[in-house]
């Protein structure tokens, strides 16, 4: 199977992106089945989904066009899924970066810090669901990330506002569907809100910007893993223009932040009493 | 498994806490640094759990100092972090974290990874438990025989890299052939120092240094000291020399193989009492026989008790003398016979590459791996190993079906 190489040909090797703007991703593995698995899982989603079936093919289609992210099984048959991605930084060689991330089994000791030094961004254990995915693909191909880091350079956008308030299916899925964790964890959290604006505002007004930069990672963390992804992203867009000296926009991202939290609030609070 | 979860939001222990014990683990929470280092310090900890941004220090700080204390620095560590920044993870990694989840997670991500880890940790500690204990455990064996030819040299190196392959320990061959030893050969290496370079040397001049420098490390893993470039006589040193010598290479290895000269100098003797096994090589021929049998009169004169001495038959070739009447003259059965695989050994000879490296599934190379087993101490005998090696699950194996 050539379909990677194919697919570029096609395309052109000049391509910078896909068509529609959808995410781009290549699956490394030689296991129809996998292949299958993951076609399923990840196509209806809108992902441009690519293929490669060893070593050597993964390596062609990585350097004939830009992927946002490579899932890589680790037993190719013509080279290890590690050795493919130490030829990959080494071709890269300090340029743009495509997050690699590993597909490995539970039986394999002392294997984190040798993917992690094979220059593999992370890695996930087979056999993975949709959740797993999902997480890996926001973390390292865009998805809110990309999103935040958008709207940063480009201010304020309705693209937050697109963002849902409060995803309660997928955290409780998070929690293995233990639907009393998750009501414990969202009320202990919306009962801190308002402490943890003041501290944000106070850090604020301080001209304290290490310290909201801390308060934003924090709050972008908890909120995510809660599913209020639109306060999520707004609490890193502001933990960002700390970051970077902008501080200027500071004062509106932390209303934007406000606002997030007024909405998980109500959300919230409909949720639980529900 | 005992974690600790450091982290200044108690959030992630309430998100942990239930997974976390549905898996089995006990968990201790620790809200900053300082916390976390009084708990692990009072109650220990299998498992460490930490976020890289405490309030009172950062993540990195402790994770330093965890790994420099020796108490700690074989407890795995998992990072658990917002940033996804590519340095941060190389830094975490560098300064000695074992794995790098970043937030948010799946409680049961965790919980797999922790598996793994844990597996991990308790073999690091099982190693560093025994590293501990290494200066009282060791295991010298001399080859020896009156007469050349009958290969123990090859017999030494082979034994040597089989022992250094069976228990990954530190593990030395000594070329105590001070005329014309083949060890280097074989090994097909070249070292700087030999023997040479210390005559003259008063035993208690030898530095650490000086000891450090007589022995070369090989490729295998197996450290060795060389024969002389040219000939010395075996009066050379001073059985002082010799006396503080292997005390200071048995301080510092669990294995040492010892191939010793053709003879009954003071020094082979020197060498012969510091041994706990003398394996006898003989081919089966007229000449070798009358060699071990006058060695075996000499070994009975020295008082060496009669398990100190192993008895190898090396066939060296195809025909000669039958086993069973080699051991009608010698009184006593052998302890090990190594089958003829004259071509094998020759090749591996010629290209200075050891037969039990080359090609570990030839019946000569079993029957050695074997031999390093039987001649180890009872200490790692009745301890599997941790990570057992390749050679160790081969002669397992064996041995096993032997029974």
């Amino acid at each position: 199977m050539e379909r990677a190489a194919q697919d570029a040909d096609r395309k052109g090797s000049a391509d910078t992106g896909s068509a529609n703007g959808a995410l781009r991703l290549l699956l490394v593995d030689d296991d129809p089945l996998n292949l299958n698995i993951m076609e399923l899982m990840l196509q209806p989603l809108g992902y441009e989904l690519e293929y490669a079936c060893d070593g050597a093919e993964a390596l062609q289609a990585i350097e004939t066009k830009p992927y946002d992210l490579v899932f890589m099984d680790l037993m190719l048959p013509d080279m290890s899924g590690r050795d493919v991605c130490r030829k990959v930084r080494e071709r890269e060689a300090g340029k743009q970066r495509v997050p690699i991330v590993a597909l490995t089994g539970y039986d394999m000791p002392g294997q984190p810090l040798e993917l992690f030094k094979a220059g593999m961004d992370d890695y996930i254990f087979k056999p993975y669901d949709l959740r797993a995915l999902r997480r890996i693909i926001n973390l390292y191909a865009g998805g809110n990330e990309r999103e935040a880091d958008r709207q940063t350079r480009g201010g304020t956008g309705p693209l937050v506002e697109s963002a849902p308030v409060l995803d309660t299916a997928s955290s409780v899925a998070d929690l293995s569907n233990d639907v009393d964790g998750y009501k414990e964890l969202l009320g202990d959290f919306l009962a801190g809100l308002s402490a943890r604006l003041d501290r944000m505002r106070r850090a604020y007004e301080a001209g304290d910007f290490e310290r909201l930069n801390r308060e934003c990672h924090t709050l972008k963390g908890i909120s995510a893993g809660l599913g209020a992804m639109r306060l999520s992203m707004a609490a890193t867009q502001l933990g960002r223009s700390c970051a970077d000296g902008q501080r200027d926009s500071a004062g509106s991202l932390l209303e934007q932040v406000e606002r997030a939290m007024t909405e998980a609030q109500a959300a919230g609070q409909e949720f639980l009493q529900g | 498994m005992h974690v600790l979860l450091v982290d200044d939001e108690l959030y992630y222990y309430k998100l942990l806490e239930k997974p976390l014990k549905d898996a089995g683990h006990s968990l201790e929470y620790a809200k900053s640094a300082k916390e976390a280092l009084a708990s692990i310090s009072t109650k220990g900890a299998e498992i460490v759990i930490m976020d890289l941004r405490l309030p009172d220090s950062s993540g990195f700080d402790i994770l330093e100092r965890l790994r420099r204390d020796q108490r700690f620095s074989h407890v795995p560590l998992i990072v658990i972090t917002v940033d996804n920044d590519l340095n941060n993870k190389l830094k975490a990694f560098e300064l000695g974290a074992d794995d790098y989840l970043v937030k948010p997670f799946q409680p049961e991500e965790l919980v797999a990874r922790l598996r793994i880890l844990g597996n991990r940790g308790k073999a690091l500690k099982i190693v560093q438990d025994l590293e501990k204990t290494t200066v009282d455990v060791n295991t010298t064996v001399a080859l020896h025989s009156l007469r050349g030819g009958v290969g123990c040299s090859s017999i030494a190196v082979n034994l040597a890299i089989a022992y250094r392959n069976l228990w990954e320990r530190h593990t030395l061959l000594v070329d105590a052939v001070l005329t014309a030893g083949q060890v280097a050969m074989m090994l097909d290496s070249t070292p700087r120092v030999t023997w040479e370079h210390y005559v003259g040397i008063a035993h208690d001049a030898l530095s650490q240094e000086d000891l450090e420098q007589l022995v070369s490390p090989h490729k295998s893993g197996l450290n060795y000291v060389a024969s002389p470039k040219s000939p010395l006589a075996s009066d050379a040193f001073s059985d002082e020399f010799w006396r503080s010598v292997f005390a200071e290479f048995k301080q510092r290895n669990e294995f040492i193989v010892v191939d010793l000269p053709h003879d009954f100098s003071d020094m082979t003797i020197q060498l012969l009492n510091m041994s706990n096994w003398v394996l006898l090589v003989l081919a089966p021929e007229i000449g070798s026989l009358r060699a071990a049998s006058s060695a075996l009169e000499i070994y009975d004169r020295l008082g060496y008790p009669a398990d100190k001495i192993k008895l190898v038959l090396n066939r060296t070739s195809s025909t000669g003398i039958q086993q069973a009447k080699l051991e009608k003259v010698l009184e006593r059965p052998f302890d090990f016979v190594l089958p003829h695989d004259a071509s094998e050994v020759r090749r591996a000879l010629d290209f200075g590459v050891p037969f039990v490296t080359e090609n570990p599934d030839l019946p000569i190379s079993a029957q050695i791996e074997n031999m390093a087993f039987h001649l180890s101490d009872e200490f790692f005998k009745n301890l599997p190993p941790a990570l057992p090696s390749g050679t160790w699950k081969r002669v397992n194996k064996r041995l096993t079906s032997e029974k």
